[in-house]
């Protein structure tokens, strides 16, 4: 982006924050200036590729099926614009790639361990098949949960079974070069995804985690492990991408992944600590909001599979953190969400975030099972050790003590007020893992609301929803009356 | 002369339960969970292996930890060790097989006073054998210590080869239809020594067999006991039993027993069956064997609610197999067993239907 474009500080899209609907955007997007409109593209590595410009008004997005858009409430600045155009269109990307001659691979069940690793290999990127689980939401439609159903995957699995339906639609995404499958101690549902997936005809790469016995004799033998699954997983993606493995392209990699995931850091840090400090004994927080949760959600799932292009993944979450930077430093942000609150577990559907925040709410800190994907990855001589170690921090592979402690210490960190945990109905982990995570934030005397998403179309249920928030954050406001009185 | 199915479990479970009274305070019981679980080790440290199996008496109504949109036998456990014999066991272990399974695993350990300890078991074929055969000793290890006792070699090639040749009687007494199908489920959920199991078959009659009657596969998840038992009182016979505490408990793997740590990783680590294992078509293949050699003409294939392994594969196996295909998913309560019978018995009178239509036509 230019200089010229980056003094642009247009009123509303800047020094205003607050949250916008598509109509509102569509409007405000006459403002954007041509320049910015051109330059913001994917593989830039590919030239003279017009056809890369991505920053368009949701309202676009909401013309090509993704009917929720309409409903959402969106952050108003242009980095906001620019994350959001860069997450809708990864659809498209992943088709482009393809026509560009680049090797698409399918990543599924790790959350994003394994990605640093294919981007290595040249002319290769990486999507993410789970990520389809919002598609049903953001579509407003069955048909991805219809066709899935078709296999025997109905109501009873996790909405991942989304990814099924779109393998087996062909219409989502272009055919794989590779499917990699992270099997063993991660959810079961998915696991029942790629089997389907294998009859279908597609090859797939699996690759095994084991549990995590989180004692401390446990961790070498499981890097140990970790190390040969990578070693094996690197051999594929030679077959694959007909490159040799090298050294120095990994550690390119990895140092653009470590500034990914540096950055990401960084952002869910400015919002946790974005407390007063006059008033941090009684969690008092006049400090408002600076950027809106479903954002924040784009921004911590970026390290997936970042979206299909890393080097533009990472300036486009660069310019959110600038954004945020600059709101704090200007004490700017959306009025009226003040009431501090961790979510734990993504919700399929982001119309709740949007919900929780218009009742008053500020997510300020997040466990969403990705905990492998935030540590720097230390480099060295072999990858894979490299990759391993970064690996063992995952959310899932675990006892749930570890993710409880995950949770507990995202609350401690943002000193929050409530927690909200969406669950998933019929997942392998949600059942087992919510009532000792609900029964540990309690204990440290922090309320929890605890439900499950509901799929789309339901609209009775979401109601129930609804109400138990307005329910839950009424009791947090009544509670901050009281601690200030 | 013919020994009665109900007889025989009565006769079976009178031994158990004389069997627990006699080692009661003298020898601890370990209770173990799905068929990754080497028997042979919890021998080969001085314990008595006893499999937790589901009961349909066994209410999951109260207060569990365990939400109830988990599989309803993970659900099941925690209330199933209130009473006994699981309440003098003294620790538990399992090899990691599904993930709900490690998750149950993980509640037990934070929820009981005795150990709860899983091992990693790896999902897919061929992976690295010495990080999972480590993570099985270091799993007995602890178990051990837990019971104060030391792993005892000889033990351990007595029990591999007692449990060698308890597979080759029961498979030999299963086809001259000496061992009932009610009696394979209490054979493989049972405490009792090799020796006492192999006196008791020794002196067993053959069942009264029904020659025309429909032949059937028993499929799916832990059963709870009265499925069998409903099958038959409609006049069917279960001639092969894919559940883990039937046939497929019993099953007779081509392994060399020289070295019986190698012997009992390939038996209960690389070469088990189970959807749970990527890919499955080796148990796909077990079962088409089965129904070939068995001549089955159905399948009740039954699986336990929000049993990913078997509830969300049932569809596969239903394509795969290509014969006449029942699925039931059940949450073990016994207000299930109406909704069972019904739809057994319209299932049984359609195969019975069939193979009178076939006799006709001939």
């Amino acid at each position: 982006m230019s200089k010229d474009t980056k003094k642009h500080q247009l009123y509303e899209l800047e020094a205003n924050p607050r949250q916008i609907d598509f109509r509102t955007w569509h409007q405000l997007f006459r403002k954007v200036p041509d320049e910015m409109i051109e330059n913001t593209r994917y593989f830039r590595d590919i030239p003279d590729a017009e056809w890369s410009q991505y920053l368009f008004p949701p309202s676009t997005h909401a013309v090509y099926g993704n009917r929720l858009l309409r409903k959402l409430k969106f952050d108003n600045s242009l980095a906001s614009l620019r994350l959001w155009g860069f997450v809708m269109s990864e659809g498209e990307r992943i088709y482009r790639a393809k026509q560009a001659g680049k090797k698409v691979i399918a990543v599924m069940g790790d959350l994003g361990a394994v990605t640093p690793l294919v981007y290595s290999f040249p002319n290769t990127v990486a999507f993410y098949p789970d990520c389809l689980w919002w598609t049903p939401f953001m579509m407003e439609s069955k048909v991805l949960f219809n066709e899935a159903a078709k296999f025997g995957l109905g109501e009873d699995c996790c909405f991942v079974r989304a990814a099924l339906g779109a393998y087996s639609k062909k219409a989502y995404f272009p055919k794989p070069d590779l499917c990699i499958g992270t099997v063993g101690a991660t959810c079961d549902d998915m696991n029942a995804v790629m089997s389907e997936v294998e009859f279908l005809g597609y090859d797939i790469h699996y690759f095994e985690l084991p549990h995590r016995h989180d004692q401390p004799q446990d961790v070498n033998r499981l890097k140990g492990f970790l190390t040969g699954q990578y070693e094996r997983l690197g051999a594929k993606l030679e077959e694959v991408t007909g490159h040799e493995f090298d050294q120095n392209r990994f550690e390119e990699t990895v140092s653009k992944v470590n500034q990914l995931r540096g950055a990401i850091s960084e952002l869910k840090g400015m919002l946790a600590d974005s407390e007063s400090s006059l008033d941090s004994s009684v969690r008092r927080n006049d400090v408002p909001n600076a950027m809106g949760a479903i954002e924040m959600l784009n921004v911590e799932f970026a390290p997936l599979s970042y979206y299909g292009d890393l080097d533009e993944c990472i300036d486009v979450i660069e310019q959110v953190r600038e954004t945020v930077e600059l709101r704090q430093s200007g004490e700017l942000g959306y009025p009226d969400q003040k009431i501090r609150l961790v979510w734990v577990t993504p919700p399929a559907d982001p119309q709740l975030m949007n919900y929780i925040e218009s009742l008053g709410g500020m997510i300020v800190g997040s466990e969403y099972l990705i905990n492998q994907t935030t540590p720097q990855i230390i480099g060295g001589d072999n990858f894979s050790e490299s990759l391993a170690g970064a690996h063992l921090n995952g959310s899932l592979m675990g006892s749930m003590k570890y993710r409880t402690n995950l949770v507990i210490d995202q609350v401690e960190r943002s000193r929050a007020e409530g927690v909200i945990i969406s669950g998933v109905f019929g997942s392998t982990h949600c059942p087992y893992e919510t009532t000792p995570i609900v029964r540990a934030v309690r204990k440290k005397g922090i309320p929890v609301l605890a439900f499950d998403v509901v799929a789309p179309g339901k609209v009775m249920m979401q109601s129930q929803i609804y109400n138990r928030m307005e329910a839950f954050m009424e009791s947090l406001k009544a509670a901050r009356r009281y601690r200030d009185w | 002369m013919f020994d009665s199915p109900h007889i025989q479990v009565q006769d079976f479970l009178k031994l158990e339960s004389d069997y627990l009274k006699e080692i009661s305070g003298k020898r601890p019981m370990i209770g173990y969970l799905c068929l990754r679980t080497p028997i042979e080790l919890i021998e080969a440290y001085g314990a008595v292996p006893k499999r937790i199996v589901s009961s349909p008496e066994v209410s999951t109504t109260g207060y569990n930890p365990i939400r109830n949109d988990a599989c309803s036998f993970c659900r099941q456990v925690p209330e199933l060790l209130n009473p006994e014999p699981y309440r003098s066991l003294s620790g538990i272990i399992a090899g990691a097989c599904c993930d709900q399974m490690r998750r149950l695993v993980d509640i037990l350990n934070e929820t009981l006073e005795i150990p709860a300890i899983i091992f990693g078991a790896p999902r897919t074929y061929n992976q690295d054998k010495d990080y999972f055969l480590s993570e099985m000793k270091a799993a007995f290890i602890r178990l051990g210590e837990s019971l104060g006792h030391e792993f005892n070699e000889n033990e351990l090639n007595k029990a591999v080869k007692g449990h060698q040749q308890l597979r080759v009687v029961v498979n030999r007494k299963r086809e001259k239809g000496i061992i009932s199908p009610p009696l394979l489920h209490k054979l493989a959920g049972s405490c009792l020594p090799v020796n006492r199991i192999l006196e008791f078959i020794e002196g067993l009659k053959p069942v009264p067999e029904k020659q025309d009657a429909v032949r059937l596969m028993l499929f799916g998840s832990i059963p709870s006991g009265k499925e069998i038992a409903l099958i038959e009182e409609i006049g069917a016979k279960v001639v092969s039993d894919l559940t883990c505490l039937g046939d497929r408990a019993f099953e007779i793997k081509d392994i060399p027993v020289e070295n019986p740590m190698e012997y009992i990783y390939q038996y209960y680590i690389e070469l088990n069956n189970c959807p749970h294992r990527r890919p499955f078509t080796p148990l796909i293949d077990y079962a088409k064997q089965q129904i070939r050699d068995r001549k089955v003409d159905g399948i009740v294939y039954r699986s336990v609610k929000y049993c990913h392994p078997f509830g969300l594969t049932a569809k596969r196996f239903k394509e795969e197999l290509g014969i006449p295909f029942l699925q039931l998913d059940d949450d073990l309560t016994l207000q299930a067993t109406g909704s069972f019978r019904t739809r057994i018995g319209a299932f049984v009178e359609m195969l019975q239907a069939q193979k009178r239509s076939k006799v006709e036509k001939i």
